[in-house]
């Protein structure tokens, strides 16, 4: 993925959530926690982020138990999410200098 | 253990069947097994489960199942498989449990819709391959270069000799093929429909066009096999009399002026078959007798039509597939008279 190329919401907190391992059950609590109970992600829908995030190598088995899986970000994929956070970061901070000083 | 069968809507139709199988749970019916047509139901306690399907997208020669990884991420969410069969998977959850949907985005529900769509897609082409490739073959073999009137000559006589099995062949086919068609379409209304944002439509269906067409052509492939044993049962063969006792002609007759043909002389035991179908009655006789030291053998064909007017549809066909004299010489006029009607052979 290209620093440049926006992400979308469930990449972005499945990224996150990942910065500890974790399996798919347990990573769609965590993007309900960590969202605050904004983003509730369907089964399939984060199923299929995570075999698609597999295939671009942003994240990687980390271990197995049984049919259960486990993943953690690679290198890449802490690359990616910090390049995210820079672009939110920055995409707020031009919004503040226009919207805040309109408000005064 | 009380079971009961539905025939359930189109694999196209997600939501109606998802409300189908949740209204059979709130009656205590809940689904254990799913085929092509029919979803198989056994009785238990009245549930209030909330069904979803799921269907899988594998690659040419990959395996439709979901993956045990797959499975066991949707159990840990709540959903527990009921059924699957092709790429259809079942799951099902308890209605109190907060079960959403499975594809919080439909534009990416829209998305495992591919190998649906590819699948019904080939199966729409693979009836006209099929009958390309009879028909170039037929073409390179056809050494009259007439292809296309031999064929239908062979189409006229199948109507005229077995009618069921044209009716019986035409459900199978053309109402195999309008079912496929249909699907397809449904498919492509389902596909736009969750790319621009909007969920399958959950409603059970009480009268479905899928299900009455799936009905209709059932219906016909029934009645034709149906038409097919009454017709063999109307079959009557045995030796063939001395004298003709039917709408046909023996050597006693005619004599036995003619020509050698290219139909193979069987044996000495002359027979004869009677059949009433649906368009006619038909006579079809094989007689050899032994004259003059040589063997003489005629193979004959006759149906008594309705009328006058399906009689003299069948004279070109008949005329077409008929063995005719190659030697003048040996053309063998016959005035011959049936009940009152007068007919030249």
């Amino acid at each position: 993925m290209q620093e440049n190329t926006p992400m979308t919401e469930a990449m972005f907190y499945v990224l996150l959530a990942l910065e500890k391992p974790g399996h798919g059950y347990a990573t769609m609590q965590r993007i309900r926690e960590l969202s605050g109970g904004r983003l509730v992600m369907g089964p399939g829908t984060l199923y299929g982020v995570l075999t698609r995030m597999k295939k671009e190598g942003l994240i990687v088995l980390e271990s197995e138990d049984e049919r259960r899986k486990n993943y953690i970000l690679t290198a890449p994929g802490r690359e990616a999410l910090k390049a995210e956070y820079r672009r939110l970061k920055q995409m707020v901070k031009d919004g503040a200098e226009i919207l805040e000083e309109g408000e005064r | 253990m009380k079971r009961t069968y539905r025939l359930h809507e189109s694999d196209a139709s997600p939501g109606a069947n998802e409300a189908l199988y949740t209204a059979m749970s709130q009656k205590g019916w809940h689904l254990n097994k799913r085929g092509a047509y029919f979803s198989r139901f056994e009785k238990g306690e009245a549930k209030n489960y909330t069904y979803r399907i799921e269907y899988s997208a594998p690659r040419a020669f990959e395996d439709r199942a979901l993956s045990e990884e797959q499975l066991a991420f949707y159990e840990e969410c709540g959903l527990t498989l009921a059924a699957q069969h092709d790429l259809v998977h079942v799951f099902r959850a308890d209605a109190d449990s907060g079960i959403g949907e499975i594809y919080t985005d439909p534009a990416q529900h829209a998305e495992m819709l591919k190998a649906m769509r590819r699948r019904t897609v080939v199966s729409l082409f693979v009836p006209f391959l099929y009958a390309a490739f009879w028909m170039l073959l037929g073409l390179m073999m056809n050494r009259s270069g007439d292809y296309f009137a031999e064929l239908f000559a062979e189409l006229h006589l199948t109507f005229v000799r077995f009618p069921p099995v044209l009716l019986f062949a035409g459900a199978v086919f053309f109402g195999g093929f309008l079912l496929l068609l249909y699907e397809a379409l449904l498919m492509t209304v389902l596909y736009c429909r969750l790319k621009r944002g909007k969920r399958p439509r959950r409603a059970v269906k009480k009268v479905s066009g899928y299900r009455v067409m799936l009905i209709v052509a059932a219906a016909a492939v029934l009645i034709s096999l149906i038409l097919i044993i009454a017709q063999y049962m109307t079959m009557k063969s045995g030796d063939l009399p001395e004298t003709s006792d039917g709408m046909y002609l023996t050597f006693s007759e005619i004599g036995i002026k003619g020509e050698r043909v290219q139909m193979p002389y069987k044996d000495n035991a002359s027979n004869l078959e009677y059949m009433k179908t649906l368009t006619a009655e038909c006579w079809h006789s094989y007689e050899c007798i032994e004259a003059n030291g040589e063997k003489y053998w005629m193979y004959q064909y006759v149906y008594r039509m309705p009328d006058e007017a399906a009689a003299k549809s069948l004279v070109p066909t008949l005329m077409y597939e008929g063995s005719f004299s190659n030697d003048l010489d040996e053309w063998n006029a016959i005035l011959t008279e049936f009940e009152g009607s007068i007919n030249f052979r």
